[in-house]
């Protein structure tokens, strides 16, 4: 895990909140999906055959995705 | 059955995955066997595969964006139909027995086991998970189009959540990937003015046509589209020490702590 660049004070001044987020609850599972489907939500994702999955990873190390990829077993 | 799976981690360039056969799962109690339809390729995938986090079991098989039909149910099991297509999420299961757990906040509970991680997960035909982590999906969308609401889509809906931000106003988000091209949609329904920092031309463009869409009437152009570079420059130091000494030392800024 890379660490947290520094920064100026002054960003942080004037009761400013920073928060992080670990993992997810089943309940946000079971809200986004819920909200996903009422909006609904359009994702972009390309797929590869599952064998490709090192290449996969490999594209998405370099950027070379547009948003999601999904192995197809 | 058919399965990527890591034995040691390894650059990617290296291509640590190998195509291996291995025995078919079977479900154990309070648990269902998913037959996989799409699983999809997450960050932590990377990280996981690279050994840029501990790998607490190898060999295993990454993957934790799983979308597929029931195929077994093991004993007592009652959420779901033999075919109904679910999916499945990072969060595994939890002790059952913490604070956090019994507080519906089981993402923090320190015995949690995660999904292609701990456990084996979705580069395979077949995965098992306990039938109170997988969810109904949608017929709206296709197994692979499924995928990334259940990783990039729950963490960014998630931190949506926590900010507490209310209809109207602005939400800025840094960098634009599986997880802000999901967020963004939820944003933009709630009304909030949405703006995008990325690097990325591709990016950027795909953030312009999700940005307006659910939005009848935009009140102004949406995205503000800056590079992080110019709007992030750090001038002077906080140091790092001192936060890590806050957030061991400070009961107030334990895991969980508002």
């Amino acid at each position: 895990m890379s660490r947290i660049p520094e920064f100026d004070y002054s960003l942080i001044y004037g009761e400013r909140t920073m928060r992080s987020v670990a993992n997810t609850t089943r309940r946000d599972a079971a809200e986004l999906l819920r909200v996903a489907a009422e909006i609904p939500i359009r994702t972009v994702v390309e797929t590869f055959p599952l064998e490709e999955a090192n290449t996969v990873l490999r594209m998405m190390k370099e950027s070379a995705l547009q948003a999601g990829a999904a192995l197809i077993p | 059955m058919k399965a990527m799976l890591l034995d040691r981690p390894a650059p990617i360039e290296q291509k640590p995955l190998r195509r291996a056969d291995i025995p078919l799962p079977e479900p154990g109690t309070g648990e269902i066997l998913i037959k996989v339809g799409a699983c999809g390729v997450c960050h932590t995938d990377l990280h996981t595969a690279e050994g840029d986090l501990p790998l607490p079991v190898l060999p295993m098989v990454p993957g934790h964006q799983i979308v597929g039909r029931v195929e077994k149910a093991g004993p007592n099991t009652h959420r779901f139909w033999i075919q109904d297509r679910v999916g499945v999420t990072w969060f595994f299961a939890g002790c059952g027995s913490c604070n956090f757990c019994a507080q519906e906040r089981e993402n923090l509970c320190s015995k949690a086991l995660f999904t292609g991680y701990h456990v084996n997960g979705g580069y395979a035909e077949y995965m098992v998970v306990p039938e109170e982590s997988a969810f109904l999906i949608s017929e709206l969308f296709s197994d692979a189009h499924a995928t990334p609401l259940l990783c990039g889509g729950v963490i960014g809906y998630r931190a949506l959540r926590l900010s507490e931000i209310k209809p109207g106003q602005r939400l800025g988000l840094y960098g634009f990937g599986n997880s802000a091209h999901v967020v963004i949609q939820v944003a933009v329904k709630m009304d909030c003015r949405v703006h995008v920092f990325t690097r990325s031309l591709r990016h950027q463009k795909l953030a312009e046509e999700l940005g307006p869409r659910g939005l009848g009437q935009p009140r102004r152009p949406l995205s503000n589209l800056l590079t992080p570079r110019s709007f992030l420059r750090p001038r002077a130091r906080l140091s790092l020490k001192h936060c890590e000494r806050l957030t061991r030392e400070a009961p107030w800024l334990w895991p969980g702590s508002q």
